[in-house]
């Protein structure tokens, strides 16, 4: 195929009736299967380029950080392998291999030293590795880093004895997400279309010419990180004429022709057609992802940003869409062609996780005009098709949408089982504009990660800065600043038999709750402190609106907005505990606190009729029962305020937000029995889901409290996972139900949904015998995963999450 | 206040009637037909139900009785001693496990409207709404009447599913108050209603006749007829009188309700002593076979 010159264009092509399949083309499904099926390799690529840069300049004193992480990188870039895989459209990968995982020494790599061995023989998430390069890693490269990567670098900061550093070390309470990445943003992908490299690079080279001298220091490091990419990409194009010099197959040679043409023209320039607008941004991000790690580093609004390109082509039919389809499709699967690298323990927390780079459509334009468009539905299409984890698709809807627009999603969502995840404009953008981003900006937003919400381009969010267990500060508070698993890790704030009224204990716990939050967020920006001198990123920093203006960079504060994120996990199981107490104990005076203290220690063993007093006769949230979803509301305004309060190391504040990705099920392991009737050991609800066992009332009472809450106050996201077994939608007009379901779900307010399409059957085989589910994928809290990458403990979660039956 | 008596409320309801629907079963009904899906819906008063497998044994029941109706636990159950059907709840609400629970409880109109218009935004995007189902909603038709006006005018579509028997002198209430009438035919044969219902068929056919004239060509109004497929009335030959009876009636569409077999499972519950019919649920070939007898009219497989 050539995407640019020959013309397959016919105006009466339909689009809604245009869907494509695999043997449509050549090798779609081969690059597919490749994709998914693959063994992802470690490439130590970049690990090795960058130590051997530092030990040749003699360490990270070399320079001042930013220009020495500039010519770090852009070293590195001029030396990394430029590959074009068999029949790929799109040139150039984030690693050496075809799937691989980058190691990042600096970050966490040091933590997989102990693994080396063994990480290409542990049961999930298998990574394979060479003999040689095991070595490499052992003598060579680990070595080096053994006393400048974040861990060490934070323990010579703040002492052994640091609270922080003891709670992060433990992972009870919170996580602090900098040791791994910092990553959780959008770059400003717009301006690398419209500008293109160079004119990025002038910009900075003009304002050069009046800023002070610190200034020019940091705009220099934009530069030299810039111009790596430019160096990069020109070997890509050389890879092209090398490889049609050699290619026998006729097509092949012209397309390759095409793609050194296109390398030598963006990301540099900016692009005149889609093809090469696509090129461009997966050129860009080639080069981000050497500079730090990939954890939720999101695209942003892909149909906006090549909807301008398309049109263009095909007006002047120089390219059908069914070009467009193949370009878009390869340009999917090479964003899956990295893998977040996980240490084995981290496998328990994180079982699962992908990159969890969101790609956002649907939405509206900056005067608020619905932008829906013609490569939105292409979107849809695309990933209707190939069923693939990464990128993670996320749809805005509006109440001004086209009908075409909800019924595709609906039928994604039949046909893909989980995806696209839906975000409500209503209430997002207002949400965005309180935490003080313009409306012209806030209109604009997109997904980062999981699914929170962030002005895409101009914004430093670190949205996934801190994972808050909600839960662990009850327990703290049953047991008088006591975890199970942890003595004397939190607030003492007193016996829970000495508490006389409800008020007392609610009290106790909002106070345990601050009392971490300092801990957290004090030990967050400790860590933002060494990062700022271990990781500086001016790469990232020059793709970002607001540093040419202010000066700085991004983790000087230099973006636009400055902020970071809290994940505050297991909001329902806080709820519903505390209610389930306030009836018990204070209200109805069903039981002592101190009788029911005992029955959670003993995990219920010795109280089934408690427990079933709890799980069928107190209420709990997700029924639309004002009583306990207020709570629910009080909980969020006390989270919001105690968050916006702190500010970060950045001028920014703490946004909260409630979604869990994996981790509800490795809080849930390390905490005990809770009043809401889960048991010690079992999985905690995850994102905003109400406890399953506790859903009485069918789906749509599920949306009816879910909506009632206040989604201003949740400015870093919200996640509602909703199972639907497939055989509710028999036919065409009950397809249509779902998408009545969701589009009076957040007409009622509601900001946040995602689903999973599954029979239950289905999964339970697929436990039994994994091997014959290698695509079957399921939606966790925000991101989509291949059930079989799961441990079988979330294989067992999903399984028994409330079936939402008619 | 007058009062209702229902034995269930199932929102999100999709399969029954247009858009999504909020069903409300009533108790009581006339007819006694032999597969009745709810046979805990037949008798008009309260009843206690036992799901044997949620039980955990506590004996909370039996401790709580004031009558000593139950000894241990519901398996021992003295129903001549028990004050249900005074109102009587106290040993359903000591149940921590719902393994003992009651059919039937009663209810205002207003209480039912609240729980109602808690998913009025779900009823308005789908075009869904009420329905009243039983049970016999005409049973309790003063009540139901009330009820559905009170829908109505809140704006939410109503409808109900009716067996028609019931007093001719309604079919103009019924027509004010619903949007929908979902009407099930048993069988075009009166001896054979008799024996598979318990009633007589002529009074049903008689107000099947009215409805259909006072609801023909009214705008936003709806007749389905919906038929109960069992053995009994499942031949080719009677099939084809339905498609006759209804063409007769200018009805161009039927909704047949093949038969199944869950019902077996409440009649443990509801210790009820009824025939337990030997028929198996219908195959896909069978609902095939059975489809194409029907030339004239539009046949879609519902329930
Ligand atoms: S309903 Fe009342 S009388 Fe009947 S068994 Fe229960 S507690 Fe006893
Ligand atoms: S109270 Fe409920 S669980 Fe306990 S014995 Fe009676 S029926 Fe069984």
């Amino acid at each position: 195929m050539n995407a640019m010159n020959t013309s397959h264009f016919n105006s009466s092509e339909n689009i809604e009736n245009n869907k494509f399949r695999y043997d449509d083309f050549k090798h779609l499904r081969e690059i597919r299967e490749y994709m998914v099926n693959d063994k992802q390799e470690l490439c130590i690529e970049r690990s090795r380029f960058i130590t051997n840069f530092l030990k040749e300049k003699g360490g990270l004193d070399y320079e001042e950080e930013n220009i020495r992480e500039a010519e770090c990188l852009k070293n590195y870039l001029q030396k990394k392998k430029a590959n074009i895989f068999p029949h790929e459209l799109l040139a150039g990968s984030t690693t050496a291999k075809r799937k691989g995982i980058v190691f990042y020494p600096e970050y966490m790599g040091l933590g997989m030293w102990p693994e080396l061995a063994t990480m290409s023989c542990r049961k999930n998430n298998k990574y394979m590795i060479t003999i040689e390069d095991i070595y490499e890693l052992d003598q060579e490269i680990l070595p080096f880093w053994m006393d400048k990567n974040m861990l060490e670098l934070i323990r010579r900061k703040v002492g052994d004895d640091n609270r922080g550093l003891r709670l992060q070390t433990l992972m009870f309470l919170f996580m602090c997400s900098k040791y791994v990445c910092q990553s959780h943003t959008i770059p400003n992908y717009q301006m690398v279309l419209d500008k293109g490299i160079v004119g990025i690079i002038e910009e900075y080279k003009e304002r050069s010419t009046v800023s002070s001298p610190e200034q020019n220091k940091l705009f220099k490091s934009f530069i030299i990180s810039l111009e790596g990419i430019i160096e990069y990409s020109n070997n890509l194009s050389k890879e092209a004429l090398r490889q049609a010099s050699q290619v026998n197959d006729e097509d092949r040679r012209i397309q390759l022709e095409k793609m050194a043409a296109i390398c030598k023209k963006v990301p540099a320039n900016p692009p005149t057609h889609f093809w090469e607008a696509v090129q461009s941004i997966w050129s860009t991000m080639n080069a981000l992802y050497q500079e730090q790690n990939n954890v939720g580093f999101s695209i942003g609004r892909i149909d906006q940003l090549l909807n301008p390109y398309y049109q263009k082509d095909i007006q002047l039919g120089l390219m059908s869409r069914k070009e467009a389809f193949e370009i878009l499709a390869h340009f999917w699967l090479k964003i899956g062609d990295n893998v977040p690298m996980i240490p084995e323990m981290g496998e328990l927390l994180f079982a699962g996780t992908g990159s969890n780079q969101a790609i956002t459509i649907g939405g509206c334009d900056k005067e608020g005009k619905n932008a829906v468009n013609d490569v939105t539905y292409l979107v849809l299409d695309v990933v209707e098709l190939l069923k693939v984890r990464d990128p993670n698709l996320n749809a805005r809807i509006r109440k001004d949408d086209p009908p075409d627009y909800t019924r595709r999603i609906t039928e994604v969502i039949m046909n893909t089982g989980a995806t696209p995840s839906l975000i409500s404009d209503q209430v997002t953008i207002p949400a965005l504009e309180k935490i003080g981003i313009n409306l012209e900006d806030a209109r604009d937003y997109a997904q980062v990660g999981c699914l929170e919400p962030s002005s895409p381009g101009r914004t430093c969010p670190h949205t996934g800065a801190i994972m808050f267990n909600l839960i662990g500060a009850l327990e703290l508070v049953l047991n008088d600043g006591n975890m199970l698993k942890a003595k004397n890790i939190g607030l003492k704030t007193g016996n829970i038999l000495d508490f006389e009224t409800f008020d007392q204990f609610y009290g106790a716990v909002k106070q345990q709750i601050k009392f971490i939050l300092e801990i957290a967020t004090t030990f967050n920006n400790d860590l933002g402190k060494i990062l700022k001198y271990l990781k500086p990123q001016p790469l990232l920093s020059s793709l970002t609106e607001g540093t040419l203006d202010s000066g700085k960079g991004l983790l000087e504060g230099g973006a636009k907005y400055n902020s970071s994120g809290i994940a505050y996990i297991a909001l329902a199981d806080l709820v519903d505990s505390i209610y389930s107490v306030k009836k018990l104990v204070y209200d109805d005076k069903i039981i002592s606190f101190k009788k029911l203290h005992d029955a959670l220690l003993n995990d219920f063993k010795e109280n089934d009729v408690l427990y079933h007093i709890i799980i069928n006769k107190i209420a709990h949230f997700g029924n639309g029962i004002k009583e306990v979803d207020d709570i629910a509301v009080d909980l969020i305004n006390f989270l919001y305020d105690e968050s916006r309060r702190i500010s970060n190391y950045r001028g920014g504040y703490y946004n909260p937000g409630y979604w869990s990705m994996t981790i509800h099920s490795g809080f849930g392991k390390i905490t005990g029995a809770m009043p809401n009737g889960k048991k010690s050991g079992e999985p905690l609800t995850s994102g905003l889901t109400p406890f399953s066992l506790g859903q009485k009332s069918g789906p749509t009472a599920v949306y009816n409290s879910l909506a009632y809450l206040p989604a201003e106050k949740m400015p870093n996201g919200m996640a509602l996972n909703m199972k639907f077994n497939k055989t509710l939608f028999i036919n065409q007009d009950k397809i249509a139900l779902f998408t009545s379901l969701f589009k009076a779900y957040f007409a009622k307010g509601g900001m946040q949904c995602q689903f999973i399409i599954q029979d239950a059957d289905d999964l339970k085989k697929a436990m039994e015998k994994p091997e014959l589910y290698p695509d079957l994928m399921v939606r966790i809290s925000g991101y989509t995963a291949y059930f079989i990458d799961l441990n079988k403990h979330m294989q067992k979660e999903i399984i028994e999450r409330a079936l939402m039956e008619l | 206040m007058i009062k209702g008596l229902i034995f269930d409320i199932e929102k999100y309801a999709i399969h029954d009637g247009p858009g999504i629907r909020t069903l409300v079963f009533f108790k009581g009904c006339p007819l006694n037909c032999l597969w009745c899906q709810n046979p805990e819906s037949i008798n008009p008063n309260p009843e206690l139900s036992y799901k044997k497998s949620k039980c955990i044994n506590c004996s909370k029941c039996s401790e709580s009785c004031p009558e000593h109706a139950i000894i241990k636990n519901p398996r021992n159950f003295i129903k001549n001693k028990c004050k249900v059907q005074d109102g009587c709840r106290i040993c359903s609400k000591a149940c921590p496990s719902t393994a003992l629970e009651i059919a039937g409880q009663e209810i205002t109109v207003d209480e039912l409207l609240t729980i109602i218009l808690e998913d009025k935004e779900y009823y308005e995007s789908s075009n869904g709404g009420v329905t009243c189902s039983g049970g016999e909603p005409t049973f309790q038709w003063s009540f139901v009447k009330k009820f559905l006006l009170a829908c109505k005018s809140n704006g939410i579509s109503t409808a109900i599913e009716t067996c028609g028997y019931f007093n001719p002198q309604i079919t103009e209430e019924i027509f004010e108050a619903c949007d929908i009438v979902l009407f099930d035919l048993k069988h075009l044969d009166n001896k054979i209603h008799v024996k598979i219902t318990g009633r007589q068929n002529e009074m049903i056919l008689k107000n099947l006749e009215n409805l259909i004239s006072i609801f023909k060509d009214v705008d936003n109004k709806k007749i389905i007829i919906r038929m109960p497929l069992v053995p009994y009335n499942d031949s080719k030959q009677h099939l084809l009188r339905i498609e006759e009876f209804l063409i007769e009636k200018e009805i161009f569409s039927l909704v047949l309700l093949p038969y199944n077999s869950l019902y077996k499972q409440k009649l443990i519950n509801f210790r009820l002593k009824r025939t337990k019919l030997k028929i198996s649920s219908y195959s896909k070939e069978q609902l095939e076979t059975i489809k194409n007898y029907f030339k004239n009219i539009e046949i879609s497989i519902g329930g």
